[in-house]
């Protein structure tokens, strides 16, 4: 994890980039930076290898402070990739890809497996493009050996300035899908700077808007886009999107309450029933180590009798539906309607995730049209 | 066909002479180029690194001062500091040398691309590797031409060292002159000519190796 702690940057002529930025970078997350130019989003990114060094405040990475570091040793474990792609032109393809285990010290079959396997992973013929140089590969090319060189030496941090700025539309889009499965192979932090509102939705984990040196806003991208902070946020992300978003229907993720009182099915229903009290709640999610199992309502326990000696798993009502994440707010809305079902759990690859209750689709409902009136000025 | 004949003869009876002169020549040339390049690629390389636009403004007026002394005179004015013989004419060619070799190799290193230096920088190269391992591979043609150049004419300049007693194949033309005997001033010009030639395809050839694609 990525913690910046107060951080404060002035340049030599006065100039304030960074405002007591407080900020952390999630782990296994794309994190991406974004604002109009001159925000201290490239900034921001650079305190995180060294190539900036902020004025005042802390840098820390795994909670250590990395002022303390040899920048060299840091930046050999932070993968890095630029706007211009920035690969060598005197070099060969494998070398470009093998410089940083190169200057690691791998040997050298390490260095040439490790090479064919980030070609393949970006789908680059390894015989066909490794003795090639540079100059002789498209931008798009060129801009996937630039993204697996930063993956070369497995950092666990990859920050990356804009990209795929320079790209045509077809190849950027391209290498943004590419950019989503890898991550999806190889989990790493990225840290992503962009000024491009489409690419950050459509990549971030988290989006963070900086404007004059501060964070206007974060938070994932669904949330940014339903509960824009301020006009600045509004504008800078545009009404259309907005509006878009307003009109498209939300999945389950966005909706689900993610953590719903659960109870074991070895539990005793008095323990049950107490629970429900302290919690004034009328039902429990039983759940067996992420397994589930169904659930038990206040009726069920009243029925057989609080005080009677019994566990939870000989009164427990199984769900009669459940719902994968990533499905349709719609879907759900419609089993409810159907089976007059009160809630719907949620599964993640068969643990369970969360619920989706009418307390939850309701306070979706608020949180976007009780903001209505201000879209109106 | 007579005058062949007279001329095959010439190099047959003076043949040891005209290596000497020959050897001469392409000793002083070469190590006058090869001391220019010891001292000026570094110093080109320092001064490309350098903020300090004073330093910069000094170095490359003083050797560009040396550039504008037309040869002979700078080649007199050593007589009085260095006496005459080879340490006065190498010296003086070596100046020559400095200014060239300077600018390309600073110019050489200015020209890469910033966002390959950032990029190297941020991947974790020390200042020494970047240094090594890309800015002067990137700079190598620069450098390489600046020295190609350089030796090419500072092999014509060295057929005036001989006016201070430095020997070469100014000293087979001045010979000439004194005796009126176009041989000498023949075979001394064309000489010069067939070793500047032969360097600068040879360098050439190396620069084409050595360089990147």
């Amino acid at each position: 994890m990525i913690r910046l702690e107060k951080v404060k940057k002035v340049y030599d002529d006065g100039f304030q980039a960074l405002k007591d930025i407080n900020l952390e970078f999630k782990e296994g997350e794309i994190n991406v930076l974004i604002g109009p130019s001159g925000c201290g989003k490239t900034t921001t990114m650079k305190l995180l290898n060294r190539l900036n060094e902020p004025t005042d405040g802390t840098v820390y990475i795994n909670e250590k402070d990395i002022s303390q570091m040899d920048p060299v040793e840091l930046r050999r474990q932070t993968g890095y990739v630029i706007q211009h792609i920035g690969l060598f032109p005197h070099m060969s393809i494998a070398e470009n890809v093998g410089a940083v285990p190169t200057l690691l010290k791998w040997d050298k079959d390490k260095i040439d497996k490790r090479v064919d396997e980030l070609l393949n992973l970006v789908n680059l013929d390894p015989e066909t493009y490794k003795t090639r140089f540079p100059s002789e590969l498209s931008g798009g090319q060129q801009q996937r050996i630039g993204v697996i060189r930063a993956l070369a030496a497995e950092p666990p941090v990859i920050l990356m300035d804009e990209p795929f700025s320079a790209l045509d539309p077809i190849s950027r889009e391209q290498l943004q899908d590419e950019l989503l499965r890898l991550q999806k192979e190889i989990n790493k932090t990225f840290v992503f700077v962009t000024h491009d509102i489409d690419e950050a939705l459509k990549i971030a984990d988290q989006i963070i808007l900086m404007q004059g040196g501060e964070v206007v806003q974060k938070g994932k991208p669904s949330e940014v886009l339903s509960n824009p902070e301020n006009d600045f946020v509004v504008d800078f992300i545009g009404k259309h999107r907005l509006e878009e978003n307003r009109n498209s229907i939300p999945n389950v993720d966005e909706v689900m309450m993610e953590k719903p009182l659960t109870i074991s099915s070895s539990e005793s229903l008095t323990n049950a029933y107490e629970s429900m009290k302290q919690h004034g709640v009328n039902s429990l999610v039983v759940v067996d180590r992420g397994e589930l199992k169904g659930q038990v309502s206040i009726f069920d326990v009243i029925d057989v009798g609080v005080y009677e000696n019994k566990l939870v798993k000989e009164v427990l009502k199984p769900f009669e539906q459940v719902v994968e994440i990533g499905t349709s707010l719609k879907v759900v809305l419609d089993l409810m309607e159907k089976n007059n079902a009160a809630n719907i759990p949620v599964m993640n690859n068969n643990q369970f995730a969360g619920m989706v209750t009418r307390g939850s689709v309701v306070e979706l409902l608020a949180s976007v049209y009780a903001n209505s009136q201000r879209e109106g000025a | 066909m007579e005058l062949v004949t007279e001329y095959i003869q010439f190099w047959q009876e003076r043949f040891s002479t005209i290596m000497s002169y020959f050897g001469e020549h392409i000793f002083i040339s070469l190590l006058s180029v090869f001391l220019g390049a010891i001292v000026a690629i570094p110093l080109g390389i320092y001064l490309s690194k350098t903020t300090n636009n004073t330093i910069q403004t000094i170095i490359f007026n003083v050797s560009n001062i040396f550039q504008t002394i037309p040869t002979i005179a700078l080649l007199a004015v050593m007589i009085p500091l260095l006496g005459i013989g080879y340490t006065p004419a190498i010296t003086a060619l070596f100046l020559y040398s400095l200014l060239p070799i300077l600018r390309n190799t600073y110019s050489g290193i200015k020209s890469i691309n910033p966002e390959v230096i950032e990029s190297a920088k941020g991947m974790g190269y020390s200042s020494l590797q970047r240094l090594w391992k890309i800015e002067i591979r990137l700079a190598f043609p620069y450098i390489m031409s600046g020295v190609r150049v350089t030796t090419v004419y500072i092999i014509s300049w060295t057929t005036l060292a001989a006016v201070i007693g430095a020997g070469g194949l100014g000293g087979l033309i001045l010979s000439g002159l004194g005796f009126n005997d176009k041989f000498y001033i023949f075979t001394g010009t064309f000489l010069a000519l067939i070793l500047a030639l032969l360097t600068d395809l040879t360098l050439g050839k190396l620069e084409k190796k050595v360089a990147y694609k």
